[in-house]
């Protein structure tokens, strides 16, 4: 006789469980009491005893698979013999047609696979964490989430890292960031540095030299955002500085050079691939240090990113993000043309910055561009 | 094992009582997983002892109070099982007409108040009505089951220290299984054992195997005696373990596998079914066979339940106070 195994209800506030093991498979032998699968409900993991005996001869949702309580899971017969049929394919498939394969016992997810909390389960599930490479401090080797925090800190406690974390969160807990985006024509500046990189192939300059330039030199003629604010005072800044923000394995390195737009194009590539270099090199020079740029440039163009938006260093008034250049459409003089732009966005602090001399910025970015 | 005054008939009925209690909740268990019981449904399988030893020592007219773990009271009581299992399947046959399901279980009449889920929630009640007792002058006496869980709520003190006063005819009977859900009762308790608190309350305490169903029954039949005398309440603690989770959504991980394995070692039927045979009350066949009419009688209560008509609509706010 054929009958089938049920999903129980198990949930506390739902009425379903995700199956995530089963402990026999098609074709043994199970009587009544034995623990049959592993289901997760919205509370807990519980293995699910048996409520037939006889032989297991298919189960109907894989490992993995959520079933509504009370849905069919499994089908068991008194013999092994006899056939059976489901009620969705007719035919009688033999023993060998289970839907799921066969799961080999030492496949379990870890020693302490069924020994982790539900919270540290989803945290690691969240940071990638592969769960057998975490050792449980918790009663009988159980994994806490505390386990979890442990292993991301050592794994991650390169100072670089931990340097931005900190500096990250305490610049989005107290500077109120608001935010403009333009797209500004790039073209005047691509063929200047065509023409540039053809006649100093030795200082070639690149887009990021650029755009620390033109915002450095908009930066002169908008000193509202040169402005300081700290403890309800607020400061002019006179020099342009720009703080770069470079990536460097992984880390990202805060590089200050002092105002970029005031010397000649020379003498400013000479001294940005400089600072740029030993920063790769992890010696930025102490006496660039001893000033403190109030707009922070970064760029992601490289990376094909057409626009983001980015957190202002805390030491910072504002910081510009740089999208890809790419190709458009573009229409003039009612005909359509092709434009080259990227999108810049600039995160500014509202405490120093309004809206209008955000955009009178972005204006000033796009006349410097237009000159270089 | 202690002597006590029972002869072979009430033993083997206490051994009789003991497995139906155990089959019948495997039986409600199974039926759970097939999806043929709504609810949920809290397990007592081994702690069988403690429910038959206490209420093997009561008289007609005495009343047991009960937790959200009431299945073996009620059995032990003498409820009829058919109206159990009917109440189980929510049917009008059921003991509290369908109404209460598994956390309710209970008959005014026959000496059971409907269990109280909430934890600690009975103590006070039962302490109302061995106050009601007193005042009747009635010599009938409350068992009042609660859990270690319960013996760190406030009403504890409180309702025990108000029995205590007035020397009402209440027996405190904590079931300690071990846990309160799933925190252990060393993590929640600072004495050792929870009848050291009826010092506290100028009472006698006394703690024993809650899984040697004559050592209950002794200890059970002297804090009657004593209580229907005018002399007061007694703390009893009734050391012993749940087999199964808290719940039927409950795996149970937070405990030891080892202790799970000891205390299963020391199940209160196996242990008694041992003893009998020794005592030359029971053979092996008797056992196979008392076995066999549990089973039939549970047969029949499924039976009974799933034949028994649904609550009519109409039937909605009739016994519902709140």
């Amino acid at each position: 006789m054929m009958q089938t195994i049920v999903m129980p209800d198990l949930g506390q506030t739902t009425s379903e469980g995700k199956i995530l093991r089963w402990l026999k498979n098609p074709g043994e032998r199970i009587s009544k009491g034995d623990h049959l699968l592993e289901v997760e409900t919205d509370k807990v993991t519980m293995e699910v005893e048996s409520y037939l005996s006889g032989y297991l001869r298919q189960v109907l949702a894989a490992e993995g698979q959520v079933v509504s309580a009370m849905a069919p899971i499994a089908i068991v017969t008194h013999t092994l013999e006899e056939p059976w049929e489901r009620e969705e394919q007719k035919a009688g498939p033999s023993i060998a047609a289970h839907e799921v394969p066969a799961v080999p016992r030492a496949a379990a997810p870890s020693p302490a696979g069924s020994c982790v909390a539900p919270a540290a389960k989803i945290l690691a599930q969240a940071l990638g964490i592969d769960l057998t490479l975490v050792r449980g401090t918790g009663p009988g080797g159980l994994i806490t989430r505390r386990d979890i925090e442990g292993f991301t800190r050592d794994r991650a406690a390169s100072k670089p890292m931990a340097a931005m974390a900190a500096l990250v969160t305490k610049s989005m807990q107290t500077i109120p960031h608001f935010y403009v985006s333009a797209d500004v024509d790039v073209s005047a500046a691509e063929s200047w540095r065509k023409k540039w990189n053809a006649s100093h192939p030795e200082l070639r300059a690149t887009l990021n030299d650029v755009f620390a330039r033109a915002a450095s030199r908009a930066l002169r003629d908008i000193p509202r955002l040169n402005m300081s604010y700290h403890d309800g005072q607020y400061e002019q800044k006179a020099e342009s500085d720009i703080l770069l923000v470079v990536a460097f394995e992984s880390a990202l390195v805060l590089v200050p050079a002092a105002d970029p737009g005031r010397q000649p194009w020379e003498e400013c590539l000479r001294s940005l691939h400089g600072i740029l270099e030993r920063a790769k090199l992890g010696q930025a020079a102490e006496s660039t240090f001893k000033f403190t740029p109030l707009l922070a440039v970064s760029n992601l163009g490289m990376f094909r990113v057409k626009e983001f938006s980015a957190i202002i260093p805390p030491s910072c008034t504002a910081a510009l993000a740089v999208g890809t250049a790419r190709d458009i459409p573009v229409v003039r003089d009612g005909e359509v043309q092709l434009g080259r732009v990227a999108t810049l966005t600039l995160s500014a602090d509202h405490r120093v910055v309004d809206g209008i001399t955000a955009a009178n910025f972005m204006e000033k970015i796009q006349e410097h561009l237009n000159k270089l | 094992m202690t002597e006590t005054d029972l002869g072979r008939g009430r033993k083997l009925a206490m051994y009789r009582r003991m497995l139906l209690c155990r089959m019948f909740e495997e039986r409600v268990y199974y039926m759970f997983l097939e999806g043929r019981l709504p609810g949920t449904v809290h397990q007592s399988a081994g702690q069988e002892a403690s429910a038959v030893g206490v209420c093997s020592a009561l008289a007609e007219g005495d009343v047991v109070t009960s937790t959200h773990r009431p299945h073996s009271h009620a059995i032990a009581r003498g409820l009829p099982v058919n109206s159990l299992m009917a109440e189980l399947f929510a049917k009008t046959t059921g003991c509290c007409h369908g109404k209460g399901g598994s956390m309710h279980l209970g008959d005014l009449a026959l000496g059971m108040l409907p269990a109280i889920a909430i934890v600690g929630g009975g103590i006070p009640l039962a302490t109302g009505q061995a106050l009601a007792f007193q005042y009747l002058r009635k010599e009938n006496i409350v068992a009042c089951f609660f859990g270690d869980g319960a013996a760190n709520i406030g009403t504890f003190h409180e309702a025990i220290n108000m029995g205590a006063i007035w020397n009402l005819p209440v027996i405190y009977v904590c079931e300690n299984n071990r846990y309160g859900a799933s925190t252990a009762v060393e993590k929640v308790m600072k004495v050792k054992h929870v009848a050291d608190r009826a010092a506290a309350y100028g009472i006698p305490g006394e703690t024993i195997d809650g899984n040697d169903v004559e050592g209950v029954y002794g200890a059970m039949s002297r804090a009657g005696e004593r209580a229907r005398a005018g002399a007061g309440p007694t703390l009893l603690e009734l050391e012993t373990y749940r087999i199964s989770g808290h719940s039927r959504s409950d795996p149970g991980r937070y405990r030891p596998q080892d202790e799970v394995a000891a205390w299963r070692q020391r199940d209160p039927i196996e242990s008694y079914e041992k003893t009998l045979i020794a005592e030359g009350h029971l053979r092996s066949e008797d056992a196979g066979q008392i076995k066999a009419s549990v089973e039939e009688e549970l047969d029949e209560a499924v039976k009974y339940a799933e034949g028994s008509p649904d609550p009519a609509k109409e039937e909605c706010l009739t016994d519902v106070f709140a």
